[in-house]
């Protein structure tokens, strides 16, 4: 065994125009991450284990990322900073084993929660890290996914593991981020941002909790269920269902701070500063799970406990 | 400023060049203290292996009941036990057993509509390799050279000589497992080593003749019928196995081996076992003291052998609320049987015939009862409990926790070789009788019935009569099918039970389905290894 290895090139630009009233970064990069460490299979019968780390996984990791920072306004009274940053990334798996195999479908990962040694989640090569393997829904004619219905992909008749289709991934193609700052006289207001797009998660707290059998559950008591049993009205659980995958773009306004510089207080013994802040304004996402941003990088959703909305207000003295 | 930072960064670098130099360290081998050598110093110590080479049928690693696998990347408890995996390969596509669960794939076996992606069949493709690979490795150990090297000799070295007969037979039983479920297998044996070469294929026919030719080899060196210490092999099982795989050999070679297997079967029943006059006593917690009847079994303790996936499984995936009735402390609402087992029995409440074990206080046998209108749903179905880890004499279980069985899983009793013999005389085998035949079946069902009253006449002795005795006589341990595939009933219409091909009124399935398919990852990690055909 041996290290990993990587690679990076990249090739940028650092600007600045009108007294660096406008400046910024724009930055290509491509990454080559070699001999990542793995769990392969190594042939049954010839050692104990059945399986051994070893140095196999290459990934190609390339993007942009451009960096915006300007000051539209500028005057003694009044200032107005504006920054943006873009970033897009693609990465992609481009080996998983010494002796390529065409009929090797890749590394299963990104375990669930329910049943026993479930994986939504495959390495697969040509596709980014993490993407999905599941099966495809079929829905009626309302819209209403069928419960246990899913699409032959291989067109053998047979619905089964073959069946299971790489659909989508968690990684996000696009990341941006905003953050703007306007001070006036004593006055400073501040707003900062950030956004994903392309992402996609796996709902397991639906998957999991939102099927009749949540409720009216084996054992002998009435379990709680998701409200998305409404929904699919599913009786049993179908974990590898593609309607559990979700698009999980978002933006999310992370907080405003308004601030007021009161000046010299108890007769100039003190300076006082008022302050009023948000954090985790808003989000919007068409995501049904409560966060869009609470997933590892398996993108497998299990979150119920929200992410809190926090209202300050504080004064400052100094002394 | 600025100056500072450059300093800074040199250290970084200094640094940086010193750990470079450190990790050189790493090239070291590890100083391990527990070597082959020292672990076979001593007898016990070649005794403790030879409990491995057992135990690989009971357990799933040297923790207990998880960590430490012995297989890795798949799930311990549900995946790489060889009891549970072969109880999911042998009853689980048949009439005898469905599940509600949702575990990966495991629906997909009760459907036959398995692939070669299946993690429970690249687990049950590991186990019995596994297992071979510990049983190669004890014969590499225990030559009667290296033996005398290692200073041991007398009563201690012929012990350990007569354990090799064991070990090949465990060896034989495990390839036997592969050629039944996978038609084919990776195959080593003591010759190959430990390392990284690419392991030959052996097909059907190979590994039969393979098999045949060691049992028949040990068969002398083995301890004789009934005199082993309990839980280990003696001839009794060598010729049990060899009358299990004639009766099947037209699967296996596509030539019957019929009179074979009256011989072999003749050979245990003449062995001195006799059956027990309680049925269900067979399958409790205190059934080592069944060796009249049982032949081997493979030895489970609730403290010893903790696992998932050895008869702990058993007493777990049948029970729901009623668990207390199965001796443990809480239920797996999983496995249960459709009304196709239901119908071989014309009595379900088992005052009849006490083999119909299927009521307990949460489940009746009333035909609403029976019917499956949704697998995934526990409440429905016959429910099993043929299984109890409670012990006859109503003394208390090992594990204080109620979580693991003690009961002994029973892989060879005396009442299949009763059938084995019968069956092989109605399909034509020479050297048996047909008047032996009918006795032998009317044993079983005396047992059964606790008088005469269920006996049958000659004329009710059929093949069709036969099938399904064995499936009252021997549901849920690992026959079925095997047998199913001997009576060319597995994948065809002929015979249909609910929710066969995943249709409620059951369906014909391709015939691909008789064999399981190679597990494609080991195809991928040796290029030796063929897959079946249609997969």
């Amino acid at each position: 065994m041996k290290w990993e290895t990587t690679a990076t090139s990249n090739i940028g630009l650092d600007f600045g125009f009108f007294g660096n009233r406008i400046s910024g970064t724009v930055d290509y990069y491509y990454r080559k991450t070699k001999d990542l460490l793995a769990e392969v299979d190594v042939p049954a019968g010839a050692n104990f284990v059945n399986r051994i780390t070893t140095n196999v996984g290459n990934v190609i990791s390339k993007g942009v990322e451009v960096n915006l920072n300007t000051t539209p306004v500028k005057t003694d009274d009044l200032t107005w900073d504006f920054g943006v940053n873009y970033t897009y990334n693609e990465a992609e798996i481009t080996n998983l084993l010494k002796n390529p195999d065409p009929n090797f479908k890749g590394q299963q990962v990104s375990g669930i929660s329910g049943g026993t040694g479930n994986y939504v989640g495959i390495h697969a090569v040509g596709y980014s890290p993490y993407s999905y393997l599941i099966y495809k829904q079929i829905y009626d004619n309302n819209d209403k996914p069928i419960e246990g219905l899913y699409e032959d992909i291989n067109r053998d008749g047979i619905i089964n593991d073959d069946d299971r289709y790489i659909y989508k991934k968690p990684a996000a193609d696009v990341l941006l981020g905003f953050n703007t700052q306007l001070t006036y006289k004593e006055f400073s207001l501040s707003l900062a941002g950030h956004a994903s797009l392309g992402n996609y998660l796996y709902n397991n707290y639906f998957s999991n909790s939102g099927v009749l059998r949540a409720i009216k559950n084996p054992i002998n008591f009435i379990g709680n269920a998701s409200v998305n049993y409404l929904d699919t009205r599913f009786v049993n659980n179908q974990y590898l269902s593609d309607y559990y995958i979700e698009n999980a773009s978002f933006f999310r306004l992370d907080n405003i701070n308004l601030g007021y510089d009161v000046g010299k207080v108890f007769k100039n013994k003190a300076s006082m500063r008022i302050g009023a802040s948000i954090q985790n304004v808003f989000v919007i996402s068409k995501y049904k799970g409560l966060d869009p941003e609470n997933a590892g990088d398996g993108g497998v959703d299990n979150n119920i406990y929200p992410r809190p909305r926090i209202f300050s207000l504080g004064f400052n003295f100094d002394f | 400023m600025k100056y500072i930072t450059i300093k800074k960064l040199g250290l970084a670098g200094l640094a940086a060049i010193m750990l470079t130099a450190c990790s050189k360290k790493l090239d070291l081998f590890p100083q391990n203290d527990f070597t082959s050598e020292s672990a076979y110093a001593t007898v016990d110590g070649y005794k403790a292996v030879l409990a491995k080479v057992y135990g690989g049928l009971a357990s799933t690693g040297n923790a207990g009941p998880a960590g430490n696998s012995d297989i890795q990347g798949l799930d311990e408890g549900s995946q790489s036990p060889f009891i549970r995996g072969f109880f999911n390969c042998q009853e689980l596509p048949t009439d005898e057993a469905v599940v509600s669960w949702n575990d990966q794939t495991i629906k997909d076996f009760h459907g036959l509509r398995w692939s070669s992606a299946d993690p429970f069949l690249k687990g049950m493709y590991a186990r019995p390799i596994y297992n071979i690979m510990v049983a190669n490795e004890y014969l590499r150990e225990s030559t009667d050279d290296k033996v005398a090297s290692r200073g041991i000799s007398g009563a201690d070295a012929d012990a350990i000589r007569e354990s090799r007969a064991e070990v090949r037979f465990l060896r034989a039983f495990n390839y036997w497992a592969m050629m039944d479920l996978f038609g084919k297998s990776t195959f080593i044996d003591e010759s190959n080593g430990v390392g990284t070469f690419l392991p030959s294929e052996k097909t059907k026919a190979e590994l039969f003749t393979y098999i045949e030719d060691e049992l028949k080899t040990i068969e002398t060196e083995l301890a004789p019928v009934k005199t082993n210490e309990y839980g280990r092999v003696d001839q009794g099982a060598c010729w049990a196995l060899l009358a299990r795989m004639y009766l099947n050999a037209k699967t296996y070679i596509g030539s019957e081996k019929n009179t074979e297997a009256i011989t072999y079967a003749s050979k245990v029943i003449g062995g001195g076992y006799s059956l027990h006059s309680n049925y269900g006593e067979l399958f409790m917690a205190d059934n080592d003291k069944r060796t009249n009847e049982i032949i081997f079994a493979v030895g489970c303790d609730g403290l010893r052998t903790k696992s998932y996936g050895n008869t702990t499984f058993f007493v777990h995936c049948a029970s729901g609320d009623d668990h207390d009735e199965f001796g443990v402390g809480g239920g797996w609402y999983g496995y249960r049987a459709t009304s196709a087992l239901a119908n071989k029995f014309s009595d379900l409440s088992g005052a009849t015939d006490k083999r119909a074990m299927f009521t307990t206080s949460a489940f009746g046998t009333s035909a609403a009862q029976i019917a499956i209108s949704d697998v995934g749903d526990f409440n429905n179905g016959l429910h099993i409990k043929k299984y109890r880890n409670i012990r006859s004499d109503g003394g208390p279980t090992s594990d204080p926790n109620r979580d693991f069985a003690d009961i002994d899983f029973p892989i060879f009793r005396l009442s299949e070789m009763y059938l084995i013999y019968a069956e092989a005389v109605l399909r034509g085998g020479g050297g048996g009788s047909d008047a032996t035949a009918l006795n032998y079946i009317n044993l079983i069902r005396q047992r059964a019935y606790g008088n005469a009253s269920g006996n049958i006449t000659s004329g009710e002795l059929t093949l069709q009569f036969i099938l399904d005795e064995r499936a009252r006589e021997l549901y849920w341990e690992g026959h079925r099918r095997t047998d199913l595939i001997r009576y060319g009933l597995l994948t065809t219409g002929t015979y249909l039970w609910p929710w066969k091909g995943g249709v409620a009124s059951g369906t014909a399935v391709d015939n691909k389905y008789n064999i399981f398919p190679v597990p494609a990852s080991n195809i991928t990690s040796n290029p030796n290894l063929t897959q079946n055909d249609g997969y």
